[in-house]
């Protein structure tokens, strides 16, 4: 294979492109004095041309419009991520567990206040009770208590003794 | 290079600043080319287009960082050529996954498909010929860099210095990139090269 700088320079040439009719004449004159390598650039010539043959990639006819879909999703992406955090919208969400501590809250008030008025109800009945008592004996009565309360501790009478006696 | 020669530039200086017409120009201007690059080094049509919108929505989502240092091609090259190089590490490290089934689990997949309206079956309509075939495997089995090197070379767009750059190495070891895979692909093409069949058909 020649070194040939304007073999070489043909041939990157049409590596990349076809060549002009004005540079395949002037590659032709070289070649028709060097015919050892008219078989090496016939090879290259029909190798370009099966590349160029390669049938192109079919690209879907929504192709484009796929695209600027799947961005305008990246973008709606990249928004939402994008916003000031904690949002109004956010704090809707605590509304729910907000709703339900203040019913907790509530309840438990409520129970407690019903608690009290259940005490003082008791209250109230105990002291009307004991006001519905009119007067309380006087002291005097409960003078001889002692010697009548030791009566009750004296053994009990020998019923059968008492028989056989009377 | 400035905006001025690089239209694309332009463009892609519109998309950075919020312009999605510009943005789906650039994608229809480019959506083949990234397609064929993707198809071939991947070999999977699904997975391909899959690829390319990836490449898009990544240059979308690149564009506030974008300056133009180099021709809006080249970029868009390499970004393409990087996420085959992932696709392709990927399935070497997961071989039965498909790089739709993570897509199609997020919550943000598409909720609208637009309809495609022109019916192509991939095998059919293309490898329809077994010279085709030939040189497609021909180029599947070439290593990555010279594959992409050959692929890149025969888009008109980009030159020795851009291929070289999408590559990441100098412009002499692109040209030898090129010059050992066409070798290969002279050797393995040889009967169909010598009978000129291909230019027959």
């Amino acid at each position: 294979m020649t070194n040939d700088p304007l073999y070489i320079r043909f041939r990157e040439l049409s590596w990349r492109r076809k060549l002009t009719p004005a540079e395949e004449a002037e590659l032709r004159n070289w070649l028709a004095t060097h015919v050892e390598e008219q078989a090496d650039w016939e090879a290259e010539a029909r190798l370009s041309d099966a590349l160029d043959q390669l049938p192109d990639a079919p690209v879907p006819s929504n192709f484009t419009a796929n695209v600027l879909q799947a961005l305008q999703l990246e973008q709606n992406a990249q928004a939402r991520a994008a916003r000031p955090s904690p949002g109004w919208w956010q704090l809707l969400t605590w509304v729910p567990k907000a709703a339900l501590a203040a019913l907790v809250v509530a309840a438990g008030f409520l129970f407690f206040l019903h608690g009290q008025t259940v005490r003082r109800a008791e209250l109230r009945d105990s002291v009307v009770f004991v006001s519905a008592v009119k007067s309380l004996p006087s002291p005097e009565v409960l003078r001889d208590f002692d010697v009548i309360r030791a009566l009750d501790q004296t053994p009990p009478a020998d019923e059968q003794l008492l028989t056989l006696l009377q | 290079m400035s905006a001025e020669r690089d239209p694309d530039a332009a463009l892609m200086l519109l998309v950075k600043q919020g312009d999605n017409a510009a943005f789906a120009l650039l994608v229809e201007k480019y959506k083949q080319p990234i397609m064929n690059l993707a198809y071939r080094m991947l070999r999977d049509l699904t997975e391909a287009e899959d690829l390319a919108q990836n490449v898009f929505i990544q240059v979308h989502k690149s564009a506030a960082r974008y300056e133009v240092s180099s021709k809006f091609s080249t970029w868009l090259f390499t970004i393409a050529r990087n996420l085959c190089l992932n696709e392709i590490r990927r399935r070497s490290r997961h071989p039965a996954e498909s790089i739709e089934a993570p897509y199609y689990e997020q919550e943000d997949q598409p909720r609208q498909q637009f309809e495609d309206k022109k019916i192509t079956s991939p095998p059919d309509s293309l490898l329809h010929g077994e010279l085709e075939q030939k040189v497609d495997q021909a180029l599947a089995s070439l290593p990555e860099n010279q594959r992409t090197a050959i692929l890149l070379c025969r888009q008109n767009e980009l030159s020795y210095e851009e291929i070289a750059k999408v590559l990441g190495c100098s412009l002499s070891a692109t040209k030898s990139l090129i010059h050992r895979g066409r070798e290969t692909l002279k050797q393995k093409l040889k009967p169909y090269l010598r009978t000129g069949i291909w230019l027959d058909q």
